[in-house]
């Protein structure tokens, strides 16, 4: 149980700190959006929903089946996201890593978002925005 | 409960249900001065470049509720629902607010005319995209929405 608790802090921390899109250097944002939004539609038309209902027992007090549930799912969910990311690759996207800035950093400087995706250096960095969406910064070129 | 009563009671309960469900703002666009077929013109041509560019995506996804476990009487799992959403609509929305802000058009979210506002009079319709204030407001009806000045019956 500790354990458990232990990997999903650790998960929940590791995924706080990184941004992890798919990436091309040189991009704007709304290319990025557009390839992604394409990549999504085409991924849902070829790979539509697919719902299944796999049945499980259901075992009594002295360890017999005394029933079933069923659970409900799309068997395509998976192969959909997959064909996203197939997708987005063969348009130039790569997964990447993008930290999260510091807070303390944005406290003292501002930053302008960066108009296109930059070569991935120590000093850029991802900012949540208040509509979820993320922004790019170099904290070598604030404003002030 | 007499039936009379119970009846009476279902209809105030589904009347008040209805009218909690009922929209009473319309989202759309101002920029004032701006003639109304120029802003039908280019509400339009907004709208087919957000659903080019982000066309419909559905996509599911799986939640379980419960787990697993002794539930009073028996060992099992319980739940599971499939959802399905557009994942491309917030982008598509995004992008429809800036092509209008491009422009000259700002996001507004005007009130729906209520029947006591109306009083029964009339009113023509705005030719001109208005400055918003507490007398503009839209009637809605199936052949399409119009903005109204209630402080200039006809």
């Amino acid at each position: 149980m500790k354990k458990t608790v232990f990997f999903l802090t650790t998960l929940a921390v590791l995924t706080g700190c990184e941004y992890t899109p798919m990436y091309k250097e040189g991009a704007t944002p709304q290319e990025t959006n557009v390839t992604q939004a394409q990549c999504n539609t085409f991924a849902a038309n070829t790979v539509p929903p697919h719902i299944v209902t796999d049945w499980y027992p259901i075992y009594g007090a002295n360890g017999q089946v005394i029933g079933s549930r069923p659970e409900t799912y799309d068997i395509n969910e998976g192969r959909r996201h997959t064909a996203v990311k197939n997708c987005m690759q063969e348009q130039g996207f790569t997964r990447a890593s993008i930290p999260y800035c510091p807070k303390d950093a944005l406290e003292t400087n501002e930053y302008r978002p960066l108009p296109k995706s930059p070569p991935l250096t120590d000093t850029i960095c991802a900012v949540r925005q208040s509509d979820g969406s993320r922004v790019l910064i170099d904290l070598s070129k604030p404003v002030n | 409960m007499p039936g009379f009563a119970r009846l009476f009671v279902t209809i105030t309960a589904c009347a008040v249900a209805l009218t909690a469900c009922a929209p009473t703002h319309f989202s759309g666009f101002v920029n004032p001065g701006t003639n109304v077929d120029t802003v039908n013109r280019d509400t339009a041509e907004c709208d087919v470049e957000a659903n080019t560019l982000f066309p419909a995506a559905v996509f599911t996804s799986t939640s379980y509720g419960g787990g697993y476990g002794y539930s009073p009487g028996y060992w099992g799992g319980w739940g599971s629902t499939v959802t399905a959403r557009d994942v491309n609509a917030g982008m598509r929305n995004n992008h429809r607010t800036q092509c209008m802000a491009l422009r000259g058009y700002q996001p507004y979210s005007f009130p729906i005319c209520t029947q006591e506002q109306l009083a029964g009079r009339s009113y023509a319709p705005l030719s001109k995209s208005p400055t918003p204030g507490p007398t503009i407001c839209v009637v809605t009806s199936p052949n399409g929405n119009m903005l109204i000045d209630l402080s200039k019956p006809i």
